[in-house]
């Protein structure tokens, strides 16, 4: 008979922020907190920097253009976490491409740059997931 | 002593559809939140077919270079973040996302010059949101 809990929080027991999850093969297991994705935006430059829709993010700050910072609500544990950052391209696919800056990678959020044609450019629609550790 | 739940479903109980869950240190995030709501990685050349994927019902082929998946489960709004890749071979192309609506996505891939649509053997997608 299939079961269902019903539950406000889940914590792990011998270590809080670590619960295991048979996964779907049946055998090994994964990672709950790891598996979850910290942070994500869906964030609209040419729409008056219009933050469409975000978990754990508390602003956006804009550098000029084709730059911007990402402000987490919960801080990372480390500046090593993992953003994965996408956009839609608005004058030329030929030399475009999206970017978190090397310095821009912090435990309060990242720093995002977006060129096209060899120049910073404000895209249309960015998006970012960002997996690593809370704090 | 380690501690082990058997369950085939979680809820939560104030919110259905929202569970806190505790993170690596001090803080907390949110388990639907946190969980990505479909990914899929297909064969985008001559017939589509899906490798693998979670909520996806299907993907239609819209011409060269173009595509359209649906999801089995509908997000809840059409702001959702997606990210998208395609495999390299040997030429320069860009992928995006385009139209984005509560069931489905439209994904294109351009050669570099903008001037042709181009079929890749491994497209892959995923997006993170609010389902409905």
């Amino acid at each position: 008979m299939a079961s269902q809990l019903k539950v406000d929080t889940i914590t792990g027991v011998t270590t809080a922020g670590s619960v295991a999850v048979t996964g779907e093969g049946n055998s090994t297991t994964t990672n709950l907190q790891q598996g979850l994705c910290k942070h994500w935006v869906s964030f609209d430059p040419l729409n008056s920097n219009n933050l469409d829709d975000s978990y754990n993010n508390a602003s956006v700050t804009d550098g000029g253009t084709g730059i911007f910072t990402f402000t987490n609500t919960n801080n990372m544990g480390n500046a090593v976490h993992a953003p994965l950052i996408g956009s839609e391209i608005q004058s030329s696919y030929q030399d475009s491409a999206d970017a978190i800056l090397s310095s821009g990678r912090t435990t309060t959020g990242m720093k995002s740059y977006h060129v096209e044609n060899n120049s910073a450019t404000d895209n249309g629609i960015l998006t970012m997931h960002t997996w690593g550790d809370l704090a | 002593m380690t501690s082990q739940l058997n369950v085939d479903t979680i809820k939560g109980n104030e919110t259905a559809g929202s569970i806190t869950i505790q993170g690596e240190g001090s803080k907390t995030t949110n388990l639907q939140q946190g969980l990505i709501k479909f990914w899929l990685n297909f064969d985008g050349q001559s017939t589509i077919s899906t490798r693998d994927s979670l909520n996806i019902s299907g993907v239609v082929d819209d011409g060269e270079g173009q595509y359209t998946p649906s999801y089995t489960n509908s997000m809840g709004n059409a702001n959702y973040s997606m990210g998208v890749n395609t495999d390299y071979d040997g030429v320069e192309y860009s992928i995006n996302c385009k139209i984005i609506a509560t069931g489905s996505h439209k994904i294109q891939t351009v050669d570099a010059d903008m001037s042709s649509y181009h079929d890749h053997d491994i497209v892959m997608v995923n997006g993170m949101g609010d389902l409905a």
